[in-house]
């Protein structure tokens, strides 16, 4: 599909992500939602790859470019940040080393609890 | 000058220029510590200090970019759907590890700065902190907190997660490699992914995977304790 038509689709499941969120009793992003709508229409083949294939590549290996902004902006936020510097990183880091550890022995208890119910499936046949 | 600078074309030039740089920095430096993006934020954080351009006129043509995280989040599905396969088949405990790593990177960002008296600010801007800069944006400013600040926790958990992951893994013993992928993916989003890229395919998928999982977890998770 040409690039237009491609725009116009992903602006269209965006709307529609806005209108489902916008329904929802809890507070919910709107572009998170047309992530899941997006999701849900690849799955379901209503929208296939290839209609998006080039706009949604161009967006994914260049997202970086539209953090910039927001980065710069800290400019604004010096005085909030003033004397605290330190310990915002030290809770970033300590809480990135728990997430690891956390994610980490979840997904081994869960993969070994799957093991063990198929083992007790095979030895009940 | 003023209607040069007040141009939006002016920050448009002046990001997508330092944006090249930066991807030609990285190209010749290959680091963790080093990505286009942050290259590219301190180059036009020093250009503004020095021309002594006010923040305001680097935005006019800034907030245009802005507005384009929004379609950009949307095809991160397109990602995700590529991978379909290896979702189906590790479905349980990706969406068990995805949601217990989101569960506790928001409760020890609130524990660790409610220890250590940081002001709410910070701590609602640090809570989304584990998930994708795109997703983690929008719950920033769900939670009220400032998108600046978001970004920076985001880019300090990114490469805390590569440089520390390689000891984690040999520290508990983490030979399987989708529990690596989930784990990297999870704690450390797209800069832990790329990291889990060099890990191996399944490593790396599983992460691609996982910051779609645990940035859906973290929505409901924020949902919850906020």
């Amino acid at each position: 599909m040409k690039i237009m038509e491609q725009l116009t689709l992903v602006a269209l499941v965006g709307l529609a992500g806005i209108v489902i969120a916008s329904l929802l009793p809890i507070p919910f992003p709107g572009s998170i939602m047309s992530m899941l709508v997006m999701f849900v229409l690849l799955l379901s083949k209503a929208i296939k790859i290839r209609q998006i294939e080039q706009v949604s590549q161009f967006f994914l290996a260049n997202m970086g470019a539209f953090f910039i902004v927001p980065v710069v902006a800290i400019l604004e936020q010096l005085e909030v940040m003033k004397g605290k510097t330190l310990q915002f990183f030290a809770v970033c880091i300590v809480s990135t080393l728990l997430t690891f550890i956390a994610t980490a022995g979840s997904v081994k208890l869960t993969l070994m609890l799957i093991r063990k119910s198929q083992e007790n499936k095979g030895a009940g046949q | 000058m003023n209607t040069i600078v007040n141009s939006p074309m002016f920050g448009i030039a002046l990001t997508f220029l330092a944006y090249e740089f930066g991807i030609l920095v990285t190209r010749k430096v290959r680091s963790p510590l080093l990505n286009p993006m942050v290259i590219a934020a301190a180059l036009c954080i020093g250009f503004l200090q020095l021309t002594g351009i006010p923040l305001a006129s680097y935005q006019v043509g800034g907030d245009f970019l802005i507005m384009l995280i929004f379609p950009a989040t949307t095809c991160i599905a397109v990602s995700v759907y590529s991978k379909i396969d290896l979702l189906k088949r590790h479905f349980v405990p990706i969406v068990v590890g995805c949601t217990v790593g989101a569960a506790t990177s928001i409760g020890s960002v609130i524990l660790l700065a409610k220890w250590l008296g940081l002001p709410e600010i910070l701590t609602v801007s640090m809570a989304p902190k584990s998930v994708t800069t795109a997703i983690a944006i929008e719950i920033s400013a769900l939670l009220q907190g400032q998108p600046s600040l978001t970004v920076m926790a985001v880019m300090i958990t990114g490469i805390t997660g590569v440089l520390s992951a390689p000891i984690l893994i040999k520290l508990f013993r983490i030979t399987d490699p989708i529990i690596q992928g989930v784990a990297l993916g999870t704690s450390s989003h797209v800069i832990g992914t790329a990291k889990a890229l060099e890990l191996g395919q399944t490593q790396g998928a599983m992460g691609g995977i996982s910051i779609f999982i645990t940035g859906l977890a973290t929505v409901g998770v924020v949902a919850l304790a906020f």
